[in-house]
């Protein structure tokens, strides 16, 4: 019991740490004035927010349940969704469950109890999971009422809510991968900024220029490396690796390991702190100006905003032989046994709206899965460009692939286990690459 | 009218009672919130998870009877392995430091200075403050790059350290942290044994011409060793059940060097959806903590001089 | 074997508070001598002193020829017995006894001659392997004194040890400390609160009161000639009676008058004493035994009314409580004296043991 408290105190505090830390102040103060902005557009519903289901919305009567987690700025973020919707559909009304820790041991409770809420967030790799369980509605006959859900969206976005070729659920918005770069130091070596074709090679090479080392001690490095989920299929997926292959790990493939091997190089010639096992302390080091780029999602930009007192923008992640986009996404779901999916169907499809959308998007912590929203600077602000030159390439079908195993939970803890070794110097990156394949293939894609 | 007649007869069978039946159900009434949470909260979890053992259940999924099956496959996992290496490695490395540590504060703190309230707080404060900020707290300072103790090394002309990054001392770097956050309480215990001890007895010994350090060996430490078994015996089982610092600071990393059993056990309880596998090693532990902990009541227990 | 001096010995604790005052006293060889005193008098701490548990904040104190000021305790070849006993609970009463030796490496065989010795003294050889809390009060009582008894001390040091022990045994355990004193000849220094244990035991009492010295003389000289008001009251039970009066001159005659209720005319050395007195108020002290009641004896001048209140039969004797011109009075008189409650009666006061105070400075003016 003792442990459980722990451990639900432990999630909490980490995410309000972690979150709530480094966004808290500027993002309060955004949440305030978005408020003001954003609550004389209510008044005026007629004309602006109706959303195509406006007309399934009439007569709908009922209460649901909204499951999510996220910082405090996005508990209110979702109130304000759920205020505007309810003032639209009068006869609607949704409970918001915000649950900032231990979501997922909080979820699998509910669903082992048969209380599921009526529309829940899911993470993409516990997609293939609740699919199986048969807990989420399939959407086909959704996405026929609403077919603005999924018109326009990005290619390969909604691959990210399918199990065994079916739509379980709908990715709410994304984040890609993308390179920070602290102008500054740039400037102040003479380094341009690098453009959209820049390779590995330059990546390399520019790390090197910007890493300044002192009596012995660095005190400028040229980039980070972070034992990341999202790193590493960049890395590998920047080779047109085929990490994943036939329902096997397949790291130990040439061009995945030559993914892999730009990053324990960097570390290995000293342009890159070798990274600790938890990720909070890169992301300071970037902070505070002591690292020239830091590859990383669309969800450090409010503490960036905040934070950095230097001139810092995001370019592409450096080309390898070819360019992917691992996907890292919140995805929404209906409960397969709800007795409101149509309310739970026409607030998901308010919710995808431009006008839905224009609640949960203003902080800038991710991006419009739509072509027609990613332009819109009120949605998506700077730094921009690289986001939306990185929706040209969503997806990893590699990924998606080893998503679609139901196992990736314990996979992606073999690969960070195996690299952390990598990078702490005791072993190479062959070595780590034949073990993950051998542990994650015996044990886990055994059949 | 039914209902009255129940009545009249629960109230006669009240009367019938005798006053040692009374007694006893008084004390039971007493004991009833503490049981019944004991109950619901301890008692069945733990059958629970000796069922559930026996399953191959992640929760979501329907469970499906495996017998053995998955202690079988439990000390075939090298995770498994490594992990329970690790928590034994802890439980060595973190129980006699930290018990050592509260030791040498609480016989300072015994000492009669001024202003020593303050100094008790001080190193009370950790245990007051939750683990998981703690646990934060030391992240920072442990970081390579940018942490204050490797700041304060590279005075002494000292490369930076990885503490939490290097495998070889991760492991040593959150029992430190842990010592540190927990000595607090053991202190406190040993401190109240201590002051127990009676003043006479020590007066009794001046006059016997005691030494100090005899005064510690002869004296105090025979005095305090009622505490002592309680806080080895309780740090012992606290120390195998090691979560909550390696969930924060390394995740288990780097590699499975800070991979406990308990941290093992969560991730595939919760994260790999492997309830029943979980359930097995809970089990497992159960019987080791069981064994480890009659062993220490067979040598502690007979050396103990419960009244003073 | 030692005398121990005690020369202007000052006890102040932080704050200005005077625990013992100006303590003088030269406590001879092989002496058994008492402390007693209300709780709070300073008897404790004076005791501790000579052991060395307090420190001495004024003032010499000698073991013999020795300052011992700043000697510390274990030098000052005392032994002491503690209240509460204070022996080892985690070890056995065998060790309890050689712990000290040993600490003072004295060789095992000597120590176990020593334990033998006292445990067989002491009666309690039987108990040598066991602990303290497998032993009743008494026993653990002796065992304390067992552990005194091994170091062969010059003096030693007894703080209250019977306080602990119920009425019968503390009876018992009086009579065999007082024994043991004779059998190890060594000077004795025995603190208590208790009146009859200070009577019965001590070669000379110490009667002391907020930190100073009331009286220091033999038990039956302090019962005889209390020297003050305090001494006359604390030694004794049932406690001396005490009655208000004014002394008045007629002539030749001295009289003491009790509130115009009754006066009685004094003569020879009381007489004389209290001529200075004339005219002034005083306390007038009567011991209990010293009240005759009527139908027992023949009465003599000194004669008043009185009305009995209760009786209490205490076996060979019985305590009359009466009262007496608004004075409650009692009586001890043998236990075949027939007197009824609520009944009118006669009493007599013995007017040569009667003991007269100044009622201002409470000190004895004759006895």
């Amino acid at each position: 019991m003792k442990k459980i408290i722990s451990i639900i105190l432990a999630l909490a505090i980490t995410l309000s740490l972690t979150t709530g830390c480094s966004k808290a102040p500027e993002a309060s103060k955004e949440s305030e004035t978005s408020k003001e902005q954003e609550t004389p557009v209510t008044t005026e519903k007629p004309a602006d927010l109706k959303w195509d289901g406006y007309e399934a919305s009439k007569g709908l009567t009922g209460k649901i349940t909204y499951m999510h987690w996220g910082d405090d700025y996005e508990r209110q973020m979702y109130a304000d969704l759920i205020a505007a919707y309810e003032e639209l559909v009068p006869g609607v009304e949704i409970e918001q469950v915000y649950t900032p820790g231990d979501y997922y041991t909080k979820l699998q409770a509910l669903a082992a109890s048969k209380t599921l809420p009526d529309l829940f967030w899911l993470n993409e790799a516990r997609v293939k999971e609740f699919a199986d369980a048969g807990l989420m509605k399939e959407l086909t006959d959704v996405l026929e009422k609403y077919p603005a859900i999924s018109d326009g969206m990005f290619e390969g976005a909604m691959d990210y809510g399918k199990a065994d070729g079916k739509q379980y659920c709908i990715p709410k918005d994304f984040t890609s991968y993308v390179m920070y770069i602290n102008v500054d130091i740039f400037k102040e070596a003479g380094i341009p900024i690098p453009t959209s074709d820049w390779t590995m090679d330059d990546y390399m090479d520019i790390a090197e220029k910007l890493t300044k080392v002192e009596n012995g001690r660095t005190v400028q490095y040229g980039t980070i490396v972070n034992n990341y989920r999202a790193d590493w299929i960049n890395f590998m997926g920047n080779y047109d690796a085929p990490w994943f292959k036939d329902g096997k790990s397949n790291i130990s493939d040439p061009n995945a390991i030559k993914g892999l091997s730009v990053q324990s190089q960097l570390i290995e010639k000293g342009y890159a702190p070798a990274p600790g096992t938890t990720e909070e302390g890169e992301e300071r080091l970037f902070i505070i100006g002591q690292v020239g780029m830091h590859p990383s999602g669309r969800w450090v930009v409010p503490s960036f905003l905040s934070e950095c007192d230097f001139e810092w923008t995001a370019v592409e992640f450096p080309k390898g032989t070819t360019r992917v986009s691992p996907f890292i996404t919140a995805n929404v779901a209906i409960n397969a046994d709800s007795n409101n999916q149509e309310i739970a169907a026409n607030f998901l499809s308010f919710q995808m709206s431009e006008t839905g959308l224009g609640y949960t998007l203003a902080s800038g912590l991710s991006v419009p899965l739509y072509e027609s929203l990613v332009n819109n600077k009120d949605i998506l602000g700077e730094p921009a460009d690289a986001f939306i030159a990185s929706t040209a390439y969503i997806g990893d079908k590699e990924q998606i692939d080893a998503l679609a195993t139901g196992k990736w939970a314990e996979y992606n803890s073999i690969i960070t286990a195996e690299l952390s070794l990598v990078y702490d110097g005791s072993q190479t990156i062959e070595e780590a690459a034949a073990n993950i394949d051998k542990k994650a293939n015996e044990t886990l894609f055994n059949n | 009218m039914a209902s009255v007649k129940t009545n009249t007869s629960k109230k006669k069978s009240l009367q019938h009672m005798t006053l040692q039946k009374k007694d006893a159900l008084t004390g039971y009434m007493f004991i009833a919130p503490a049981l019944i949470s004991f109950i619901v909260f301890v008692m069945y979890p733990v059958i629970a998870s000796f069922v559930i053992s026996g399953f191959d259940w992640g929760i979501l999924t329907a469970p499906r009877f495996i017998g053995i099956e998955n202690y079988k496959t439990l000390f075939k996992d090298p995770i498994f392995i490594e992990s329970l290496k690790n928590t034994f490695t802890w439980v060595i490395l973190y129980v006699p430091v930290s018990i050592l540590v509260s030791l040498i504060v609480a016989l300072a703190m015994d000492m009669p200075l001024r202003g020593i309230g303050f100094f008790r707080t001080m190193f009370y404060l950790p245990v007051m403050t939750p683990m998981v900020v703690c646990a934060l707290l030391f992240v920072w300072i442990y970081n390579k790059e940018f942490g204050v103790l490797n700041y304060i090394l590279s005075f002494l002309n000292i490369s930076p350290i990885g503490w939490l990054s290097d495998r070889n001392i991760s492991l040593i770097s959150i029992a430190l942290m842990s010592v540190w956050k927990h000595s607090g309480y053991n202190m406190l215990i040993l401190l109240s044994a201590l002051q127990g001890i009676p003043e006479s007895l020590y007066e009794a010994a001046a006059l016997d011409g005691i030494t100090p350090w005899r005064k510690l060996i002869n004296i105090k430490l025979p005095l305090i060793m009622p505490s002592m078994y309680f806080v080895v015996l309780t740090s012992v089982i606290d120390a195998f059940q090691v979560f909550t610092e390696v969930f924060i600071m390394t995740k288990g990393g780097p590699g499975y060097s800070t991979h406990t059993v308990s941290y093992y056990l969560f991730a595939n309880a919760f994260e790999y959806g492997k309830m029943g596998y979980a359930c097995a090693m809970s089990v497992v532990m159960f019987f080791i903590i069981l064994a480890v902990t009659l062993i220490q009541d067979r040598i502690m227990n007979k050396n103990i001089q419960y009244d003073s | 074997m030692a005398s121990i001096s005690l020369k202007n010995i000052n006890k102040i604790y932080p704050g200005d508070v005077k625990a013992v005052t100006d303590f003088n006293l030269e406590i001879e060889d092989k002496e058994f001598i008492i402390l007693v005193g209300p709780s709070g008098c300073g008897k404790s701490t004076t005791l501790r002193m000579i052991a060395g548990l307090e420190e001495i904040s004024k003032g010499e104190l000698y073991i013999g020829d020795r300052l011992v000021n700043d000697v510390a305790p274990k030098d000052r070849d005392i032994a002491m017995v503690f209240q509460n006993y204070a022996l080892y609970p985690h070890m056995t009463v065998y060790k309890n006894m050689a712990f000290g030796l040993e600490l003072r490496k004295v060789p095992k065989n000597e120590i176990k001659r020593r334990v033998t010795e006292a445990a067989k003294i002491l009666d309690i050889e039987h108990l040598l392997e066991r602990k303290p809390k497998a032993l009743s009060g008494g026993q653990r009582q002796r065992v304390a004194l067992g552990r005194a008894m091994v170091r062969n001390p010059q003096v030693f040091l007894l703080d209250e040890p019977l306080s602990n022990l119920d009425a019968k045994l503390r009876t018992a355990m009086r009579s065999e400390i007082i024994k043991l004193h004779k059998r190890l000849e060594t000077t004795f220094v025995y603190v208590t609160h208790d009146q009859i244990e200070a009577m019965t035991m001590g070669d000379r009492i110490v009667v002391m009161k907020d930190g100073f010295i009331q009286q220091v003389d033999t038990p039956q000289n302090l019962y005889n000639y209390p020297c003050n008001l305090f001494v006359a009251g604390f030694i004794g039970a049932p406690q001396m009676n005490f009655l208000d009066a004014k002394v008045k001159v007629e002539g030749e005659n001295i009289i003491v008058d009790f509130n115009g209720n009754f006066q009685f005319i004094l003569s020879g050395d009381k007489a004389k004493n209290l001529k200075a007195y004339a005219g002034k108020d005083i306390i007038a002290g009567i011991r209990p035994e010293d009240i005759k009641i009527k139908n027992t004896e023949e009465l003599s001048n000194y004669k008043t009314k009185a009305t009995v209140e209760i009786t209490e039969l205490m076996g060979s004797e019985i305590y009359v409580y009466f009262e007496c011109y608004g004075h409650k009075l009692i009586n001890k008189t043998p236990a075949d004296t027939i007197v009824k409650s609520d009944s009118e009666i006669e009493i007599a006061f013995d007017i040569n043991k009667m003991h007269f105070f100044d009622k201002e400075t409470e000190s004895a003016i004759c006895h």
